[in-house]
């Protein structure tokens, strides 16, 4: 028998009129936008089985989306479903489809499974910047697609129920702006827009439609298509959940936290975050870094570290993306600011770097300011970078010209017919399809799943000449850890230990 | 007219903060119309002779303002954001900055790869044109599509210009409204990897760019293909093909170009080669927009957007003094800046003679305000026109009319 309490007590407060209404208006349609805790009581098994199936989404989301980054949201969002129902997770198959209006064949239970896991975590994820990044980015992951999923009923009812007001534009206006709207509006026809309805909403709530000029603007306002409404509610959606997760990081959650009946969800959910996204254990050292950026670097980061050691210099975005990375291959803060001395310096006095770089650095590796420890850039983040004048950083397949790409490329010693392949895939804008393909043509290896952040083709990469390593040993009868080793004509194998308790012979 | 030096900067500065750096109208600005407490917790930073930075520092009134800035004498003043406390309470586990004005902050530096008139720290009134075009391009579209009203352009020292949005609305933008905002207005991206810089993709161009295509319109031949002879040398042919993506039309290009030897002729070749391919339908899709792409990579601003994007980027202030080149970080009037030429903008020692020059010739010294005796008069006055516009919309502060729940 289970024992159950009001699993509200303990929240900080989040002070709504009338809030039991409210609580049971947000059961009473499929996909709600989590504005406020649940109020009601609910049995201490289904908290636990609830969190955990999300845990379990959360974690499907996380690794099946950077697969299908390239396609559009339908494939992405089959692509989720199939996982979801591989693994019997039948409540957020159902979530995930539902049109949101009419019989969806999502009960209540459902429902409510849905609301008490993400109040739960959010309250467990809100206590670290790198957990809040984490839950922040995997539930809008989850709230777009289920949003995509809304049939026009569906969105009105949505509308409606949260009180929200879009202001459709009457045909006299249309008219007047039929041009511009033809214009700037992205991907629609003349039909289209003519058959559309087009509302205006503030710009700031529209943020990614006009970072992207996708929308007509005037004085202020954007004129979105009905079918960019999604984008406005992922917007609202991210600034709530944002600012909820802020103000639970400064409030006191002891009293959930230290309550016995919690202990292993509270762990678990911990522990399983933690595995989701360990950082970098090997220890690298500076002089190792050359050899690195040959034979374990993915393309942008030997891109920035020939950079670097070619012009002395980074300009801001670049040295955040390849400080980081640094970081997360395991080069401790010391042997970083090592780096970047003995680069910056040379074209700078010491002073003008200790007054001016160095304290960026350690901000990076959490040693200054509020001490957060930055989480190393994916692949999803470099690609959506902006690249100004002057930068060097970002992805090399979509950021470097052709001809460019092409050349680099021919320096390393990539075959014209593998190369033929990997621009192939540039030019279809499949940026990490082709870096796992040089991925592969330079470990002469196939790779498992596709690349989708720097740190982990190192890791990767490192997994592969290690083993290689191990049959040289092997072979060689050596002892200890050998640091660097000339194996093939240009391939170097490196082996990163923490001990360096190597009695063997080195010599060849 | 006399020559600026560094090292007579310590000794005109006090002369500078004394008599002429305009604290009133200054004051009013920042203070908003007295916005409870916004002044106060506004962070300035000062460099001081021999590089000595402080930051964090924050005044309560307008007489602290100048009573420190007389002390002090700061090389350069930096203005920062308005934060939740006083910048005196930096180490309170909540302190953060919560508004600040809307800026951009456009830098010749970032145009040293076309322009060919200058290079490094010099400036002149040919290169001085891409800031022309920048403001006219940025003013527009921040006022057209984002009804911003309160602009104020300053004139960055030595080679560059920043505007500050000053509404209301602007001020309150949190930092990921700031990045779309400037992303939004950014066109030309690619780093040094990237030889072309702007894509217009599809058939229909968005308005905000047409704009800006029209504008440029007026100067790219002018500008670029005759003052700045972009196509002038191969070395120019090179990098202007750079920015055409497909290999076969840019070979074709090179062969047509090449044919011709002022850059002139070069321009019109490459113009009647595409717009003669274009008749005929043979002009691939990609290529569609070739030509505006290519004016706009020249000449649409090329902005920084780190600056626009952070809460608590500190931004010069408008009347610093440039510590290397003496002259004076003054407003214009952006409807006018066709008209405006870092050549003649006011040097310190110049505005010092000026006072002296005055005083020897008239009674009424002490009764006429000493900027007015100067050149830098002009500025004052489109700084206190602003800050006056600024001043009408203080009695209410409009609602944010976005969606909250």
């Amino acid at each position: 028998m289970s024992v159950s309490r009001d699993k509200r007590k303990g929240l900080p407060k989040i002070s709504i009129v009338n809030d039991r209404c409210r609580a049971t208006a947000e059961l009473s349609r499929d996909l709600q936008l989590y504005a406020i805790p649940p109020s009601f009581i609910v049995p201490l098994a289904e908290v636990y089985r609830s969190v955990t199936e999300r845990l379990e989404v959360l974690r499907i989301l996380q690794h099946t989306l950077p697969k299908v980054l390239a396609k559009n949201v339908e494939d992405q969002k089959s692509a989720v479903l199939q996982q979801l129902q591989k693994q019997g997770l039948v409540t957020y198959a159902k979530l995930l489809v539902s049109c949101g209006h009419g019989e969806t064949g999502v009960i209540i239970k459902e429902r409510i499974a849905d609301y008490v896991s993400h109040f739960f975590l959010r309250l467990i994820y809100s206590q670290s910047e790198e957990w809040r990044h984490w839950f922040l980015n995997r539930e809008l992951e989850l709230f777009r697609l289920r949003f995509h999923s809304l049939s026009a009923e569906g969105v009105t009812n949505f509308l409606e129920e949260y009180g929200l007001w879009f202001t459709p534009i009457s045909d006299e206006e249309k008219k007047s702006m039929m041009h511009n709207l033809l214009t700037s509006t992205a991907n629609m026809s003349q039909a289209d827009v003519a058959t559309t309805t087009f509302f205006k909403v503030p710009y700031i709530d529209v943020l990614d439609l006009i970072s992207d000029r996708k929308v007509y603007m005037s004085g202020g306002y954007a004129f979105i298509p009905f079918k960019d409404i999604t984008s406005v509610f992922c917007t609202l959606f991210k600034n709530h959940l944002c600012r909820a997760l802020e103000e639970l990081s400064v409030s006191d959650v002891d009293e959930v936290k230290s309550d016995e009946r919690f202990q292993p969800l509270i762990s678990h959910a911990e522990w399983f975050l933690h595995k989701t996204n360990n950082s970098g254990e090997t220890v690298v050292a500076e002089e190792d870094l050359d050899a690195l950026s040959q034979v374990s670097f993915p393309p942008c980061m030997r891109q920035l570290h020939e950079s670097i050691r070619k012009t002395h210099h980074a300009k801001h975005g670049a040295r955040l993306q390849y400080g980081l990375f640094l970081k997360g291959i395991g080069l401790p803060l010391e042997e970083s600011i090592k780096f970047w001395k003995t680069e910056l310096t040379k074209i700078m006095t010491r002073e003008k770097f200790q007054k001016e770089y160095l304290y960026s650095i350690r901000h990076n590796y959490g040693q200054e300011g509020r001490r957060v420890s930055y989480t190393p850039y994916s692949c999803a983040k470099i690609l959506s970078e902006t690249i100004g004048i002057g930068d060097c950083h970002g992805c090399p397949f979509k950021h470097n010209s052709a001809q460019i790409l092409k050349n680099r490329f021919e320096s390393y010693g990539i075959p014209p017919s593998d190369l033929q392949i990997i621009m192939n895939l540039v030019f279809e804008g499949q940026y990490q399809l082709a870096c796992s393909k040089y991925f592969e043509i330079i470990h002469s290896s196939a790779l498992e799943k596709v690349i989708c952040d720097p740190n982990e083709f190192f890791k990767q990469s490192q997994k592969i000449r290690c083993n290689y390593e191990e049959k040289m040993k092997e072979n060689y009868g050596r002892n200890g850890n050998i640091k660097c080793v000339k194996t093939d004509k240009d391939l170097v194998a490196v082996t990163i230990s923490e001990s360096d308790n190597s009695e063997g012979d080195n010599s060849k | 007219m006399s020559s600026f030096s560094e090292d007579s900067l310590t000794d005109m500065l006090p002369l500078y903060y004394k008599r002429l750096f305009p604290f009133e109208p200054y004051f009013r600005w920042l203070n908003y119309g007295n916005e409870k407490g916004y002044f106060v917790r506004r962070e300035f930073s000062f460099t001081l002779v021999n590089d000595i930075y402080i930051r964090f520092k924050s005044f309560n009134d307008l007489d602290e303002l100048e009573k420190d800035i007389y002390k002090e004498r700061p090389v350069k003043i930096d203005i920062g954001a308005v934060y939740n406390l006083s910048p005196r309470e930096k180490n309170h586990p909540n302190f953060s900055p919560s508004e600040k004005e809307l800026v951009f902050d456009i830098d010749m530096t970032d145009y040293d790869d076309i322009r060919t008139c200058c290079s490094g720290a010099d400036i002149c009134d040919k290169c001085w044109k891409f800031m022309v075009v920048a403001c006219k391009v940025l003013d527009a579209a921040l006022r057209e599509d984002f009804g911003f009203e309160h602009l104020l352009w300053v004139f960055s020292g030595r080679r560059g210009i920043h505007c500050w949005v000053c509404d209301a609305v602007a001020r309150s933008l949190p930092d990921k409204a700031r990045g779309a905002v400037a992303e939004y207005l950014q066109v030309v991206t690619g780093g040094v990897n990237m030889t072309k810089k702007v894509n217009i993709f599809g058939d229909q161009v968005h308005h905000s760019i047409q704009r800006a295509i029209n504008i440029t319109k007026k100067y790219f031949v002018n500008m670029c293909i005759e003052e700045q002879d972009v196509l002038g040398t191969s070395k120019g042919v090179t990098q202007f093909l750079g920015a055409v993506a497909d290999d076969h039309l840019r070979d074709e290009l090179q062969k047509e170009l090449m044919k011709h030897t002022t850059s002139l002729d070069r321009w019109n070749a490459f113009l009647a080669h595409v717009t003669g391919l274009k008749e005929k339908g043979m002009l691939k899709k990609r290529n569609q927009n070739l030509v505006d792409e290519i004016m706009l990579q020249y000449t649409y601003p090329r902005l920084d957007i780190n600056v626009s994007k952070g809460l608590n980027h500190l931004l010069k202030s408008p009347f610093c003094v440039h510590p290397k080149t003496g002259k004076i970080c003054v407003p214009f009037n952006p409807k006018l800046v066709e008209k405006f030429s870092p050549l003649t903008v006011p040097v310190l020692s110049q505005l010092i003679e000026e006072i002296n020059e005055h005083d020897s010739k008239n009674d009424d010294v002490k009764s006429v305000k000493d900027y007015k005796k100067t050149s830098i008069y002009k500025s004052v006055v489109i700084f206190e026109t602003f800050v006056r516009g600024l001043e009408e919309t203080f009695k209410k502060r409009p609602v944010s009319n976005s969606m909250e729940f």
